[in-house]
């Protein structure tokens, strides 16, 4: 099978990939005019937190590291929610 | 014997984590194009189920087997548990999340731009739906 | 543990850091700067999860749990409750 070697550099190209469209996000997110994509823009930069969190947990065999993975996915969600009801309950165009 | 069988499969099944977890970093990569691309914010609720299911589900569930398989078990239990216990949550919350803020934002004015008919605009003007 | 490539006399999680604090510093930047209070809102969410990148590359989850709980969840639901008892769009400060 794979040395541990490969497998750790194919790790970090995985992390590389993750921190590339994290960037490609922001970029999009400061860039951006109207709300509902935004929001979502900032939930998919979240999203890739927590993956990329699990991931260099694995990479530099820190365990702590991998605690905030869970509550990051439940806040995005609250983040989600607020904002559409803010958006419903108000009839505004933009 | 049996143990080297077991001990070659775990290691098998770890890979194919590891190589789930690369896979998934391109369909997130290729999410982040979705969005400079797509026009309105109809289309982009596609690129961003590509984000989530394909660049956050399915690389969690691959770090976690290669975690379960390939490290030594304090650490390799720790990490596979909090994987796993984030994908299932991740696959619960995002759809539930995207179809709300999808619901407010056509509540709150914005309509897809190039459309051709909007039969739910139409239908809220009619009074058939609240 | 891994280690990675030293490029320019710079660790990778350096370079890294650099990164998201300047990304940090932006979304700060345009917050400061915006007259619609929900993108304001929006963008400070931005800041909070580029805060917690410079954290996990500074291995420090504990900090992570907290900036991300306070800066996306509370921060911004006590904000936009705010916001629906006032009006969303600053207006122009005329001088006196």
């Amino acid at each position: 099978m794979l040395s541990l070697e490969t497998q750790m550099y194919i790790l970090a190209g995985a992390v590389g990939l993750y921190i590339l469209s994290s960037l490609i996000y922001a970029y999009k997110l400061a860039t951006e005019k109207s709300v509902p994509d935004m929001v979502i823009l900032v939930d998919s930069l979240t999203y890739d937190l927590a993956v990329f969190i699990v991931a260099l947990s694995i990479l530099t065999q820190n365990a702590y590291l991998a605690v905030g993975a869970l509550p990051l996915a439940i806040w995005a969600y609250v983040f989600d929610i607020y904002m559409s009801k803010y958006l419903e309950g108000r009839e505004l165009g933009d | 014997m049996v143990t080297d069988a077991l001990t070659l499969i775990g290691q098998v099944l770890g890979c194919l984590g590891l190589v789930l977890a690369l896979v998934g970093a391109v369909n997130d990569l290729i999410a982040a194009i979705g969005f400079v691309r797509f026009k309105n914010f109809y289309l982009r609720l596609h690129a961003l189920t590509v984000g989530v299911i394909g660049g956050t589900f399915y690389p969690l569930i691959g770090l976690g087997t290669y975690a379960l398989f390939c490290i030594a078990p304090p650490l390799g239990y720790y990490v596979a548990g909090v994987s796993y216990v984030t994908a299932f949550f991740v696959l619960i919350t995002a759809p539930a999340g995207s179809h709300a803020i999808a619901r407010g934002a056509h509540r709150a004015g914005y309509r897809p731009e190039p459309a051709r008919e909007d039969k739910l605009a139409k239908d809220r003007e009619e009074g058939v739906m609240e | 543990m891994f280690q990675g490539p030293i490029i320019f006399g710079l660790t990778v999680n350096e370079i890294l850091l650099a990164v998201f604090l300047t990304l940090a510093l932006i979304f700060t930047y345009k917050t400061l700067v915006e007259r619609d209070l929900v993108k304001a809102v929006v963008y400070s969410g931005g800041e909070a999860v580029s805060y917690a990148l410079a954290f996990v590359v500074m291995y420090a989850p504990d900090l992570v749990l907290a900036y991300v709980a306070v800066g996306l969840g509370i921060y911004s639901a006590l904000f936009l409750f705010v916001i629906t008892r006032t009006e969303r769009y600053e207006k122009e400060v005329v001088e006196a």
